[in-house]
């Protein structure tokens, strides 16, 4: 599969590990150790019990479609229109963005099952992998 | 939960007494042809000097100031020549929210609250790389590696759930444009003033699919400003005061960038936090209300608005709005100034003038009748803010 050019993610103390696991091929995300609260995006503690006691939990990477949009405006140089940005929430409960493989516009459904999948990336420093939805 | 009898001694006790806005028809013009003679200040100072002559009141009786948002306040006071001993910034709901409990309280007892914006002529993105608003809201910047950026995306995210949860239709949520536009047909200042019929709004071009051209607001240079003072001194000043009868907020942050709280919820949890607070402490209900104002930087933030301030049950606001129902003569006139959409983007200042004009019974062709209570109404980002204005002897 050929890298897609793409704009780089936000990349701060919390994100740093989050993107490394994908890197791995793997989605993991902040659980707490207290409360078993699981989170997104990444941050200093659980939102539910401020607990900084919490571990980087492998997700299963299963999900139901939330929404979607289809972008008919450029508003990235490095991204042509026109692309589906879908929004899912995973079994683990938080709600996380990516584009969708495969699927066009009019067979997008609400409740969708989807799950992740690994895709290349290319930016000026070099490639890297990005996560993407993919219908089940 | 609030106070119900603090905030009763704080209903009616604040007035608006003076409105000034700019020429917004005239300035975007001015602005597609590269003539732009004004700045964000440029802008302000003109809406503010209208706003002292609305009122009649001077200068010098200004001692508070509050900057909108896009303006710093010590550049707005050096400009407009005022050392207030009472200062604040915010967008235009707390503006308003600040300067009645100022008011109130006794920090300043003649507050100018004064906006401008030269976002056209300065080329404000409020998308990609350079998204406005991103170091506030990260999820406006957060999503980049997707393509996935813009408010306008977020809305259309929201809208494309609605649509598959209740069944509505393009051309349904087309009402909401047709009938500002209707309204902007009876506003000289408003921009865009020619008729759009369903065949046209349809034949827009997607933004962000399924919204449409049409359901984005417009992008334009101009300014706003508003006195306040107290009530008593309201009634001894010539026109009719407009009186601050109700305040509402609350601030939906759990989740916000996951966007738990816009896709799951609509921001339904805060509208009925705010909901409850504001009609209580005005004394009335939704069917009191004569016109309402919405926060309208897309079509659709009417939708979710109705529907979280009670005046339709969730999943109705489509039926709710068919057949000119929120237009002019219709039985709950919406954004009458033409609104985001069709008469000026002013972050919702200007939608404060139109609900004065409108109480003070000023609004000409496009008056609703015996206006008595309006209610604004926003929601930008989950931080949901309502104001309830009642006619001075209503
Ligand atoms: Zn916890």
């Amino acid at each position: 599969m050929t890298a897609l050019a793409r704009p780089r993610p936000i990349m701060g103390v919390y994100e740093k590990p989050f993107w490394e696991a994908v890197q791995q091929r793997e989605l993991r995300l902040q659980r707490c150790r207290n409360c078993d609260h699981v989170w997104y995006p990444p941050g200093p503690v659980c939102p539910s019990c401020l607990s900084d006691d919490w571990r980087w939990d492998r997700m299963s990477g299963r999900g139901r479609v939330i929404a979607w949009t289809v972008f008919h405006r450029q508003y990235f140089r490095e991204l042509p229109v026109p692309y589906l940005v879908v929004s899912v929430a995973l079994e683990e409960g938080p709600l996380l963005i990516a584009n969708i493989l495969g699927v066009e516009p009019a067979a997008m459904r609400l409740d969708m099952a989807v799950h992740v999948e690994f895709e290349p990336a290319r930016s000026a420093d070099g490639d890297w992998l990005i996560y993407q939805w993919a219908p089940d | 939960m609030p106070n119900s009898l603090r905030l009763a001694a704080l209903a009616d006790s604040v007035a608006v007494v003076g409105v000034g806005d700019t020429d917004y028809a005239v300035d975007y013009q001015r602005a597609r042809d590269k003539q732009v003679d004004k700045d964000a200040y440029g802008y302000a100072a003109l809406a503010f000097k209208r706003a002292l002559a609305d009122a009649g009141v001077a200068c010098s009786d200004i001692d508070g100031l509050i900057a909108g948002p896009t303006l710093a306040g010590e550049r707005l006071g050096e400009v407009l020549g005022i050392d207030p001993r009472w200062s604040a910034q915010g967008d235009a709901v707390n503006a308003i929210m600040q300067a009645a409990i100022a008011i109130h309280s006794g920090f300043a007892e003649c507050i100018a609250l004064v906006y401008g914006n030269n976002q056209r002529s300065k080329g404000t993105q409020y998308g990609g790389p350079r998204a406005d608003g991103g170091e506030r809201y990260l999820a406006y910047v957060y999503y980049a590696p997707w393509g996935m950026t813009s408010q306008g995306a977020l809305y259309a995210l929201m809208t494309q759930r609605y649509m598959a949860l209740h069944g509505l239709k393009s051309e349904n949520l087309g009402e909401i444009a047709m009938a500002q536009r209707r309204f902007a047909k009876m506003n000289d200042n408003a921009i865009m003033r020619a008729p759009l019929t369903t065949a046209e709004y349809l034949a827009g071009r997607f933004i962000c699919e399924p919204l449409r051209l049409f359901d984005y607001c417009l992008v334009n240079d101009g300014g706003v400003a508003m006195i306040m003072t107290t009530a008593e001194r309201a009634r001894r000043m010539a026109k009719t005061p407009v009186l601050v009868s109700g305040v509402g907020r609350s601030d939906i942050n759990s989740g916000a960038t996951s966007l738990q709280p816009r896709l799951i919820d609509f921001y339904h949890t805060g509208h009925r936090q705010t909901a409850a607070q504001v009609f209580d402490m005005a004394g009335v209900g939704p069917g009191d209300i004569d016109l309402v104002q919405i926060y309208d930087s897309f079509s659709v933030h009417v939708l979710f608005a109705l529907e979280g301030f009670g005046y339709c049950p969730v999943g109705e606001a489509g039926q709710f709005i068919a057949n000119g129902a929120i237009g002019p003569g219709g039985r709950l006139p919406i954004n009458t100034s033409g609104g985001h959409l069709s008469e000026a983007y002013m972050q919702g200042w200007n939608h404060q003038v139109e609900i004065v004009r409108q109480l003070r019974r000023e609004a000409g062709a496009r008056q609703v009748e015996g206006a008595r209570h309006a209610q604004y109404i926003s929601d930008v980002a989950g931080k949901v803010a309502s104001v309830i204005y009642k006619r001075e002897g209503s």
